[in-house]
């Protein structure tokens, strides 16, 4: 979409907070839910 | 590309863990990253299952919307291929895009047994973002896949 840069979407994601533990630990769940 | 016949050394895929670091952490991921984005040579190849998996964990982690935007700017930045069901995606996804780079946090993808299965099906070399950000070479590596002297980045990596 017109607009949309990766910036835009790296200042919404910095705003979730999420850390490289976080996705590993989102990433064991979903290996365990599959 | 050049039809050499090998795996080419201006296309990558990356692993679910490195396109969300890329997202919401940076560092290592984001510069190796930044290497497709800032230049239209350098290929990323994905998959559909590549990309479904890296949109859940973004979905898990913030949000659908975020999840969303995130998967539209990837599938207009990536090369999309096709493998078989229950591969595992990333490595898939570069052995059928022809791709010289795997890019993983994944220990275990990248240790010498993994390394040596994949060198039987192709040359793939799986490494950390680190590693990819640090040996990536786009002065040295332009006059082998395009042709002449390196002009630079051709693209801004934040549009």
């Amino acid at each position: 979409m017109a607009g949309r840069t990766w910036r835009a979407l790296f200042d919404r994601a910095r705003d979730a907070g999420v850390t490289e533990e976080d996705i590993h630990d989102a990433l064991a769940d979903q290996r365990a839910d599959a | 590309m050049p039809d050499s016949g090998g795996p080419d050394p201006a296309a990558l895929a990356a692993d679910v863990d490195v396109l969300a670091a890329d997202l919401f952490v940076g560092g290592d991921s984001r510069d190796a990253m930044d290497a497709v984005r800032a230049h239209d040579w350098v290929t990323l190849v994905a998959s559909e299952p590549l990309l479904d998996d890296a949109e859940a964990i973004v979905a898990a982690l913030a949000d659908a919307d975020l999840a969303s935007d995130w998967r539209e700017k990837a599938e207009a930045l990536a090369t999309l291929v096709d493998h078989p069901d229950g591969d595992h995606p990333a490595l898939s996804a570069a052995v059928h895009g022809g791709a010289a780079h795997v890019l993983s946090m994944d220990g275990q993808l990248q240790s010498a047994a993994t390394g040596a299965a994949l060198s039987r099906r192709a040359d793939v070399s799986v490494k950390s973002p680190a590693a990819f950000a640090r040996l990536f070479d786009p002065e040295r590596l332009y006059p082998t896949v395009v042709g002449g002297e390196y002009p630079g980045p051709d693209r801004d990596p934040r549009e």
